[in-house]
């Protein structure tokens, strides 16, 4: 019985990615065919290998460890902050009017221009790349959150206060639970964006972290420890999605238009 | 005994982009009794709605006064309930979770809340959907979650704004009578405000005709009806069918004179 | 909030983070060193942007942009919309999407600078990937949202599939694809600053880092406040194209 269900999922698996099956197969070929210099393009198999000596007698584990601090510092930090800013923000039209522009001026900013900036604040170790991260991931966290809680119904919101809930608690009460499917679509675009970031800081000015682990494999030549380098952070992404969305799933469960299924649009 | 003094109660808004004057309601007066059952008809758009925000405390009055027993109220508060068209449930919360809410500003022990949880999901006739969303029930069942949700606060009067506005026929008038049945064991004093004129007879003691905007009061009628009220034998009384008569008359007038 | 008292707002709001920045420096709260005044930094902005020097890595960097966006933009956009019409290719595609979604793409940077060195080519190509998968999923997302009700009745009336392609696809669906290409815009920019300051060679990025090593923090600022500017104008521009051919919406 077990064996036939892991033929089964093994054969969904296969028909759904063939195409990356395909491109991985033609990879390993032409790279092993010496068509391409393999410095340039190391073969798949190689990529591997180097991946299991870099995670037992490297680095890999330190280094990774190191990004994901920054990375979940920077982010926790903009959730914790950019939550209740954002709903603050669509009850109180006064930080609202202040607030607003400021996002909207920001958006448009390429933010890695502040990175120098914050290293002349901060120096080269963590806290500069956390500030950035923090920063960077807010942007999306506040906006989306504002705009969902700009349109709670007040209907909701006279229902609680007429069983006899507090205006500031309300907030908290309603208007929280209410946004909660906003939150979730910023901070998944906060996910992608601090994970873009704390790898992109990292390559420009580290001494330590995948992003840094990357540029120093460059500089010596060491192009299948570059393609382990993108390969961890990819597959962190890709992990993060994957509980993002199976918490999602479970925190929105009574959502009236439930995205049921897995996304990667 | 009066539950409810509305003193000339009127509420001037602007609205638009030109900031305009808008008038919504002028010099309202009424008087509730206690335990009676009360409905406001009239057209659309007359303040009807408006007049029961500001009961409810909601939103204020530019003038006049909301008494409660005699004490004056100026924002909202657990002594007057409402009932939403729009059901106003709480999508995150399951049904037996909208109940407690409104319990749970209250002191008492969790048992507690839960049985007086469990009498009012009785009495709606909830019971075995408990642990249900708000998503997964009809907009009957959801009515009836708000109904129970409300009177489990034990609000001394209940505001009700179309409540079955937005459900089908049949469920509508099956839904009339179990909120006669449910007001029957409760005998709260009730506000109700409706479009439906035979709604309104068939539910009230007395009927409030109000004018087209700026809002007033026109005229209160008495449905000397005797209660149990069984719809079909309901239907042929002279007395009933006079009523609804005069009472669609009345709001067609008022209607046009809008226009 | 009338359009008019919004501006005022902004315009407050705006002037008082410069405000700030300004209060900050010139009361000697964060040292001059670190953090010059607002208007000393906002000054060297300008007497930058006279230098030949600084002429030069600006053309530089916009050249790389405007090439690899413009690219981008008719890689993608095509592609995306092929994939709403063709099932075929929308399942060959999909898979390589999804998981190169959560790649990076600044990522590819060191990699695409080992095969094609540290000029032009490995940028522009950086900013072609980097804005890939956005174009292509909005403009996917553009091209399926349109009603096939609509697409029926155009072929009802006898409309040819090109001319349903042109004149009834592609308009219905740029709303959504206009969301895709300012987003794109945003991550273009960040990855051509963000590609400079790694190959430190030429262009704004590089510059600006460059400040940054040699101790010229003065001209980090300015620097700063140029590329900010840039960013902010570019998007106005492209507000105003969007507002002028989504004038039906």
């Amino acid at each position: 019985m077990k064996k036939k269900n892991i033929f089964l999922t093994f054969k969904k698996i296969l028909s759904r990615y063939y195409s990356v099956f395909l491109i991985l197969l033609f990879w390993e070929m032409v790279s092993r065919s010496g068509l391409i210099n393999p410095i340039l393009l190391p073969p798949v198999s190689k990529i591997v290998i180097r991946f299991f000596e870099l995670l037992v007698f490297g680095k890999l584990l330190y280094h990774t460890g190191q990004s994901m601090f920054r990375m979940w510092i920077g982010l926790g930090l903009a959730t914790l902050v950019g939550v209740p800013l954002g709903i603050l923000m669509a009850r109180s039209s006064m930080l609202r009017s202040f607030l607003e522009p400021l996002l909207g001026l920001g958006f448009p900013i390429p933010k890695i221009g502040i990175y120098p900036v914050l290293i002349i604040f901060f120096g080269v170790l963590h806290s500069s790349k956390i500030v950035l991260i923090f920063i960077e991931a807010a942007f999306p966290i506040i906006m989306a959150t504002f705009n969902g809680a700009l349109f709670v119904e007040q209907k909701m919101i006279w229902t609680a206060e007429s069983m006899g809930t507090k205006k500031q608690k309300v907030l908290w009460k309603i208007v929280l639970p209410l946004t909660l499917p906003h939150v979730f679509m910023g901070f998944r675009i906060g996910l992608i964006v601090s994970l873009i970031v704390v790898f992109l800081s990292e390559m420009i000015a580290s001494a330590e972290g995948l992003g840094h682990l990357m540029m120093s494999s460059s500089r010596v030549f060491r192009s299948a420890d570059m393609f382990v380098a993108i390969g961890m952070i990819s597959f962190l992404g890709l992990l993060f999605d994957r509980i993002f969305l199976w918490l999602r799933r479970r925190a929105l469960r009574w959502h009236p238009e439930a995205i049921s299924h897995e996304e990667g649009f | 005994m009066t539950k409810l003094v509305v003193q000339k109660v009127s509420k001037t808004y602007k609205s638009g982009k030109e900031g305009k004057e808008v008038e919504a309601l002028e010099g309202v007066d009424l008087e509730i009794k206690e335990g009676e059952f009360f409905s406001i008809i009239g057209p659309s758009g007359c303040g009807k709605s408006t007049l029961l925000y500001i009961i409810g405390g909601f939103i204020p009055p530019s003038n006049g006064a909301i008494l409660v027993n005699g004490k004056g109220v100026t924002s909202p508060g657990i002594d007057r309930g409402i009932v939403f068209q729009e059901f106003a449930l709480f999508p995150w919360k399951t049904v037996i979770q909208n109940i407690l809410y409104g319990l749970e500003q209250r002191k008492m022990v969790k048992n507690e809340r839960v049985k007086i949880a469990e009498k009012y999901i009785e009495m709606t006739g909830l019971r075995g959907m408990e642990n249900l969303y708000p998503k997964e029930l009809s907009g009957g069942m959801k009515q009836r979650v708000a109904i129970a949700r409300t009177l489990a606060c034990d609000p001394e009067i209940l505001l009700m704004d179309e409540p079955f506005g937005s459900l089908d026929a049949q469920t509508r008038v099956f839904m009339q009578d179990e909120l006669l049945r449910i007001w029957d064991e409760t005998r709260k004093t009730v506000l109700f405000v409706t479009h439906s004129i035979e709604e309104a007879v068939h539910l009230s003691d007395r009927v409030a005709i109000f004018s087209h905007r700026p809002g007033k009061i026109k005229e209160i009628l008495l449905i000397d009806i005797p209660r149990p009220r069984i719809r079909e034998e309901e239907v042929s009384r002279s007395q009933y069918i006079k009523l609804i008569n005069y009472l669609w008359k009345a709001v067609e007038r008022e209607a046009k004179g809008f226009f | 909030m009338s359009k008019r008292n919004r501006i005022v707002y902004a315009i407050f709001s705006v002037v008082s983070v410069f405000l700030l920045w300004e209060g900050l420096s010139r009361t000697g709260w964060i040292p001059h060193e670190v953090l010059p005044p607002f208007t000393t930094s906002l000054q060297g902005s300008f007497e930058l942007m006279a230098t030949e020097e600084f002429s030069r890595h600006l053309f530089a960097s916009s050249c790389r942009w405007a090439i690899g966006f413009s690219i981008s933009l008719i890689l993608s956009i095509p592609i995306g919309i092929y994939m709403a019409r063709s099932r075929r290719v929308y399942n060959f595609l999909d898979p390589i999407l999804t998981l190169t979604y959560p790649v990076p793409k600044a990522a590819m940077i060191p990699i695409l600078m080992l095969w094609m060195g540290a000029g032009d080519l490995s940028k522009v190509t950086v900013i072609v990937i980097g804005c890939f998968i956005p174009l292509v999923i909005s403009a996917y997302h553009g091209a399926q949202g349109v009603e096939t009700s609509l697409i029926w009745s155009a072929r009802a009336m006898g409309m040819g599939e090109r001319a349903i392609l042109f004149r009834i696809l592609l308009p219905a669906s740029l709303p959504t694809i206009f969301s895709g290409v300012r987003m794109a815009l945003a991550i273009s920019l960040i990855v051509v600053l963000g590609s400079e300051m790694i190959a430190r060679q030429s262009g704004l990025g590089y510059y600006l880092f460059n400040s940054l090593e040699m101790g010229l923090y003065q001209t980090t600022y300015s620097v700063l406040i140029i590329i900010s500017g840039i960013g902010l104008l570019l998007d106005l521009i492209f507000s105003l194209i969007m507002r002028k051919v989504l004038i039906w919406s």
